[in-house]
């Protein structure tokens, strides 16, 4: 029953993932537009770069983000995993450069829940991933990492829209 | 119990699913104004298709291409120059209260912006119909002291530009800043810059919120030349105004492999303490993303720490 719970709970994330607050549609002429909050153009950053230090297999890149007691979680496999292991489960491996995308951050305090979608290549039905990280903002790591998978086909743009 | 929590939670993402679905399925014709057309809005988003929990399939390209921080041009139009003219919209900016320094500062800073090495930091960006250009030509404000809107429906910002630029510039440079009184809340971003048309004459313009004591929009100018709330309006409007003119509508003209702009790429990184502008006023400014700057090595770094923002100091 508790797993149950867990994957209900992922999934409702999942679903309001659509509705949290983003740029409105057709703002930006369809390219970057926006101009993001300091937090949001922050983490962006640095998921940027632990998204391309995954794909490209840096461990020892990745490994400085992570915080001691990291472990991930995923709709697909709701036990835990910890450490590097956990993050790179979702990577593909060798594929072109996934993309970060619709963004949001949320500071609890010295808490930060950074939620986006993950484009992987190839694109296809499931290459978009709804991630929803919890980092801790003093130390710079990222301490727990939630997936899941979009229950309806989430259209990348037609070319990225960044800091969106 | 059990059972009804379960349906709340199922109920209440498919409810706010629906809604924000609802609002894709806009059409590109304003409610306000039938003459006004968003050029923007995305049309056609895929209907709900059902749940695939499927494993990803690995694929089997052999390498990765390198990211490249480089702006690439994508086909479309750039501003060869630009005609400004700021809204400021909502009954608070009538109170002197409010207003305070913001709408003569920001009035100030779009007149200091025309030839300023600022502005300059763009004009290396080409288009379909030319080249950037330094110039830009600010005719003032208007203020409208109706009930304001937030930033989350472009179309309804289109039509206030609309409603209150009875004459857009007849070649299409026109850049309508609208500056709301209603604050950030949840939103993600301080502003934006999008397209549209006015009476069948194409326009750029920009939304931007009420910063007054909003950190996370905030460039910490401790200068003391400027109120807060002008301070961190005037460094957005440096944002999105470099971005308009660089890469203003559908198709796009400039940005980079993740979709950031000039802007974008340089966001709450500042390469001097003050700008200083051609009217000579002094603000705190974020720098733009040069292409050649960064091939060069003669920018200042971003966030990511490439080497391409110019600041025009």
């Amino acid at each position: 029953m508790r797993r149950s719970l867990l994957a209900i709970v992922v999934y409702a994330l999942t679903l309001a993932a659509s509705a949290q607050s983003r740029l409105p549609p057709g703002v930006d002429g369809g390219t970057g537009g926006a101009m993001a909050t300091r937090s949001v153009s922050h983490y962006l950053d640095l998921e940027r770069a632990l998204a391309d230090a995954l794909q490209e297999g840096r461990r020892d890149s990745v490994a400085p983000m992570l915080a001691p007691d990291f472990e991930a979680r995923s709709a697909q496999a709701l036990d835990s995993v910890a450490g590097i292991d956990g993050i790179a489960a979702n990577v593909l491996t060798g594929s072109a450069a996934p993309q970060v995308r619709d963004l949001a951050v949320r500071e609890l305090g010295d808490v930060a829940i950074v939620s986006f979608f993950l484009d992987r290549a190839p694109r296809g039905p499931h290459a978009t991933l709804y991630v929803v990280d919890v980092w801790q903002q003093q130390a710079g790591k990222l301490t727990a990492r939630y997936v899941s998978e979009p229950v309806r086909p989430v259209a990348a743009p037609a070319h990225p829209r960044g800091r969106e | 119990m059990l059972r009804n929590l379960l349906i709340a939670a199922l109920a209440w993402p498919l409810a706010a699913v629906a809604l924000a679905h609802d609002k894709d399925k806009d059409n590109t014709t304003s409610p306000f104004d039938p003459t006004v057309q968003d050029l923007t809005l995305e049309r056609g988003s895929p209907p709900m298709l059902g749940i695939h929990w499927a494993r990803e399939h690995a694929a089997s390209h052999a390498s990765r291409p390198t990211r490249s921080p480089l702006m690439t041009y994508h086909g479309g139009k750039i501003m060869t120059t630009a005609v400004t003219q700021a809204i400021f919209w909502g009954p608070s900016w009538n109170p002197a209260t409010f207003k305070g320094d913001k709408i003569t500062g920001l009035d100030s800073w779009y007149d200091g912006h025309n030839n300023s090495n600022y502005a300059m930091t763009v004009d290396e960006y080409t288009g379909s119909n030319g080249q950037v250009g330094p110039t830009s030509t600010h005719l003032g404000h208007l203020i409208d002291i109706s009930t304001a809107s937030g930033g989350n429906n472009t179309s309804v910002i289109l039509a206030e530009v609309c409603k209150m630029i009875s004459n857009p510039d007849p070649a299409g440079n026109g850049y309508y800043a609208v500056y709301s009184e209603v604050k950030r809340g949840g939103a993600q971003y301080c502003a934006y810059h999008s397209a549209g048309t006015c009476h069948g004459v194409p326009v750029q313009f920009g939304f931007f919120f009420n910063l007054d004591g909003d950190p996370g929009c905030d460039p910490q100018d401790t200068s003391g030349h400027h109120s807060q709330g002008l301070a961190a309006l005037a460094n957005v409007s440096a944002h999105e105004l470099a971005e308009a003119r660089s890469d203003p509508a559908s198709p796009g003209a400039w940005y980079d492999s993740s979709g950031a702009e000039n802007g974008d790429k340089c966001a709450w990184t500042f390469g001097a303490p003050l700008v200083t502008l051609s009217n000579g006023t002094q603000w705190k400014l974020q720098g733009e993303w040069s292409n050649a700057a960064y091939s060069a090595g003669t920018g200042y770094p971003n966030s990511a720490g490439q080497k391409g923002c110019l600041s025009g100091e």
